[in-house]
């Protein structure tokens, strides 16, 4: 299985510059890393304001109850929210902060 | 529900038709929460899209006789199906009883779930047979007085056949139980014989239904029946007996064809009026009874050894009924408003539009011509079984894989929010139930919040406006027909039309539906198909139900997958699945079927060689060289999400003219399933040159004639820049000539 390496940070930034790709072949392999995870606590987002804003967002992973909305987290863009949530899932997997510049 | 955000639906509501003609009733049924009114009214659809970018969202209103303001108030919906047999003297006299049956519960442990039940709750006398909190077999007996509940205390095992049964002696209060599982193992064991002692001569309440999958543990101000204990699983073979029956007696019991004993109460045999919503009792007593919520049937039984495929060749091996506690046919509310279609109403999309305070919901509705009036040149086709199977998705919110298959994050709606918590809208064929199994059956008799309505998202009922919101802004009359109009009529329902135009997605078809369009183009019949994975799924539709069947049988871009020996419907016995595994390939009725599917971004179109063919050039008058589509409020581009394309092994005419095709696809867009027999590395778009749309033309001997996309997005661009360009002039050159009386190049 691939592992993502804190080290490459260059995946990440090429996944700033164009967070709706197209990517490169070990960039996707980033994401579809990040991508497949268990429903329960995945982050998501929420369209609050049609076409203009988005909340960031929890799946419970259990039919019926609320997803759990972070109201103080909202986006007016969706290439920023891609951008938020890469950099909290490069945490997770690699242990370590997305030190870009 | 979570606070700031308002997401919920104060408002909804249903209709009991679709497709009418003036003078037609239809009857709506609305329920509303925080409001004790609603204003209604009629709206034309015109686009249901919001999007700033695109066709703006247009609805016009219509004055009928049943604009008003109307009260209302909240209706429930009782989600979870289960079986009543009708009260009856025979239930009444019973005081010992045996109740046996093959049980595979598939959601052991997941609170008490009622197997066979006769009583009115613990407070009344009464049984039940049940799964216990732990997913053990018991026995309930209540006297009025005392409950007792005796269990085995072993727990079952999901998803694995049982022979399970329950005896009371009403003299001795004795309580015996059996659950004997087909398959042992050296660790686990759930095997169990147990007696127990319940209160003597126990009466059970006279004139009371007996219940399936189910316990009636009281009755609602209306009258409906407030159940509890709902069972997720299969049963097989339940027989009621009035007395204790022994070991050998129970063996005789199981049998298809029960003994012709007195003491013999209740046989019913599954595999009896399978398509239909009853159950059989085959004992000599008629204790006939009634399916509720339209639980699987055509499911293998206990008595299926994979011998058999088809459950009308062996009936006996399909004698299982497969129950959910999240199945939902019919919310069964009652009518708020019965709408008669006016007598000069023009055919067309409408919708019912339910207004309460800020809130509001809208039912779509159809409305053809009045019988006996002169047909416009061109019909549009509203692929309802289509708009039905996507109907309260929600795919994204259960499926692990979601963002993998999207190829980006997924952003909700408020309506997905909402369908997550109220998930007694019931479920949608992508979908899959609680206890793991595919959602078969899908039903308009109840409201829709997602894919069957405008102001959603761009997909279904709502992304099919795009189509008619273009053919009313570049001036094309048109009337409309529905495929479910096409399955009771047969081709009658389309003579007269020149052409058909076909919204972004008309994916589920019956056989009549199939055969009708066959036999139209067989009468010289056009067709301009804009979409894409089109013609691609068979689906029963059962005109006495209201509801579609769909098997995932065997192959296909699926959510879930039907199990082996159930690829036949229900409804109809046919094999259900794939077309193209039928034997009709999309490309055998249409020249195109699909190829790949994609869901992150669109590509667009190239001219092919056939853009530059003589009988076909003028497809292409006006358009400008270069790409074509490259915009769109669909993934912003004209070529997407599902591909279709031309293979003349598969059934493509042979002269079928490639117009162009698509490019520009990402590597999240993939080879549908069924286009791969082994899987490799190079299925995705930046590496197959399989992963593209076709447009194409061609004609019949008949005078047929035939344009088609090949993408699901074409129709999301036909409004980019207020209409003018090239999707929509190539759309419109095509129109123009095919609504011709004129033959055709």
């Amino acid at each position: 299985m691939y592992k993502i390496d804190p080290a490459k940070t260059e995946l990440a930034r090429e996944f700033k510059d164009k967070p709706f790709g197209p990517h490169s072949a070990e960039l996707q392999k980033v994401l579809n890393v990040m991508r497949w995870e268990p429903v329960e606590g995945k982050y998501v987002l929420v369209n609050t304001v049609p076409h203009k804003e988005w909340c960031l967002a929890q799946l419970p992973g259990k039919r019926g109850i609320p997803v759990k909305l972070h109201e103080d987290v909202k986006f007016t863009d969706l290439g920023e929210a891609e951008w938020y949530i890469f950099k909290m899932r490069w945490k997770k997997h690699t242990g370590q902060d997305l030190a870009l510049d | 529900m979570t606070a700031g955000f308002d997401y919920k639906r104060r408002v909804l509501a249903y209709a009991d038709r679709i497709s009418v003609r003036p003078g037609d009733e239809v009857a709506f049924k609305v329920s509303l929460e925080d409001h004790e009114r609603f204003d209604f009214k009629v709206v034309r659809v015109v686009n249901g899209v919001e999007t700033p970018t695109g066709a703006p969202y247009k609805e016009v209103e219509v004055e009928t006789a049943a604009d008003g303001s109307y009260p209302g108030g909240f209706q429930r919906i009782d989600a979870g199906s289960y079986a009543v047999v009708p009260g009856s003297p025979a239930l009444d006299r019973l005081a010992s009883f045996t109740f046996q049956c093959y049980l595979m519960p598939t959601l052991p442990g997941d609170g008490r779930q009622a197997i066979c039940s006769r009583g009115s709750g613990p407070k009344r006398p009464g049984f039940a047979v049940i799964l216990d909190d732990r997913g053990a077999l018991a026995l309930m007996i209540g006297d009025g007085k005392d409950l007792v509940t005796v269990s085995t205390n072993v727990p079952m095992l999901p998803w694995k056949w049982a022979f399970v049964s329950a005896s009371y002696d009403a003299q001795t209060g004795e309580v015996e139980l059996w659950q004997e599982p087909d398959e042992r193992y050296v660790t686990i064991d759930s095997f169990a014989h147990v007696t127990g002692e319940a209160p003597r001569g126990a009466v059970f309440a006279a004139d009371h239904d007996l219940h399936l999958a189910g316990w009636q543990v009281g009755v609602h101000e209306d009258g409906r029946p407030r159940m509890a204990g709902l069972f997720n699983g299969r049963i097989d073979s339940p027989r009621l007996a009035s007395k204790v029956v022994v070991c050998h007696e129970m063996s005789k019991l199981a049998r298809t064809i029960p003994p012709r004993a007195a003491w013999v109460l209740g046989a019913w045999d599954f595999s009896r009026d399978m398509s239909g919503d009853s159950i059989v009792d085959v004992s000599g007593n008629n204790l006939h009874g009634h399916l509720v919520n339209l639980p699987a049937r055509a499911v293998t039984g206990y008595h299926w050894d994979g011998s058999c495929h088809d459950w009308t060749s062996k009936p006996e091996h399909y004698a299982a009924i497969h129950f959910h506690d999240d199945d939902l046919h019919d919310a069964g509310w009652q009518t708020s408003v019965t709408l008669t279609v006016p007598e000069d109403l023009k055919s067309g999309v409408y919708a019912g539009r339910f207004r309460a305070g800020d809130d509001e919901a809208y039912v779509p509705f159809y409305v053809r011509t009045a019988k006996g009036t002169k047909k416009k040149a061109i019909a549009f086709l509203g692929s309802t079984a289509t708009y039905m199977a996507y109907s309260n998705n929600h795919w994204q919110l259960d499926e692990e894989k979601a963002e993998v298959k999207r190829g980006r994050i997924i952003a909700y709606t408020g309506d997905e929010l909402f369908l997550n918590e109220r998930r007694d809208l019931g479920l949608s064929t992508y979908d899959s139930h609680r206890d793991g199994s595919g959602v078969m059956y899908a039903s308009r008799l109840r409201p829709v919040v997602l894919n069957f309505n405008p102001k959603s998202i761009i997909w279904s009922f709502n992304a099919d406006t795009h189509v008619t919101d273009w053919m009313e802004a570049e001036g094309f009359d048109f009337d409309v027909v529905t495929d479910e109009d096409i399955h009771a009529e047969g081709v009658s329902a389309l003579e007269g039309y020149k052409v058909i135009v076909t919204g972004a997605h008309p994916e589920y078809w019956s056989t009549p539906m199939w055969d009708a369009l066959t036999a139209y183009f067989d009468r010289g019949g056009r067709m301009m198909y804009l979409g894409g994975n089109g013609f691609y799924w068979r689906i029963g539709w059962n005109a006495d139900l209201t509801a579609i069947e769909i098997r995932r049988a065997e192959s296909g871009a699926r959510f879930w997958a039907s199990l082996p020996g159930e690829y036949h419907q229900s409804f109809t016995g046919e094999m259900g699945g794939l077309w193209k595994r039928i034997g009709r390939p999309p490309q055998s009725l249409v020249g195109i079927g699909t190829f790949a599917t994609g869901f992150d971004r669109c590509g667009w179109f190239e001219r092919a060689e056939g853009a530059d063919n003589p009988r076909a050039s003028w497809i292409f008058e006006g358009v400008s060289d270069g790409p074509i589509g490259n915009y769109g409020v669909l993934g912003n581009g004209a070529a997407g999400i599902e591909l279709d394309g031309v293979d003349h092994a598969l059934g493509s005419p042979l002269d079928t003219i490639v117009l162009a095709r698509s490019t520009g696809h990402s590597a999240y867009y993939m080879q549908s399933p069924d286009e791969i027999v082994f899987n490799h590395a190079a299925v995705n778009g930046d590496a197959n040159p399989r992963v593209r749309a076709d447009m194409i033309y061609y004609t019949l001997p008949s005078g047929a004639g035939m344009f088609a996309t090949g993408s699901i997005s074409w129709a999301a661009s036909l409004g980019h820049n207020g209409y003018d360009n090239d999707v929509s002039r190539i759309t419109a050159n095509v129109l123009t000539r095919f609504a011709n009386e004129e033959p055709l190049p």
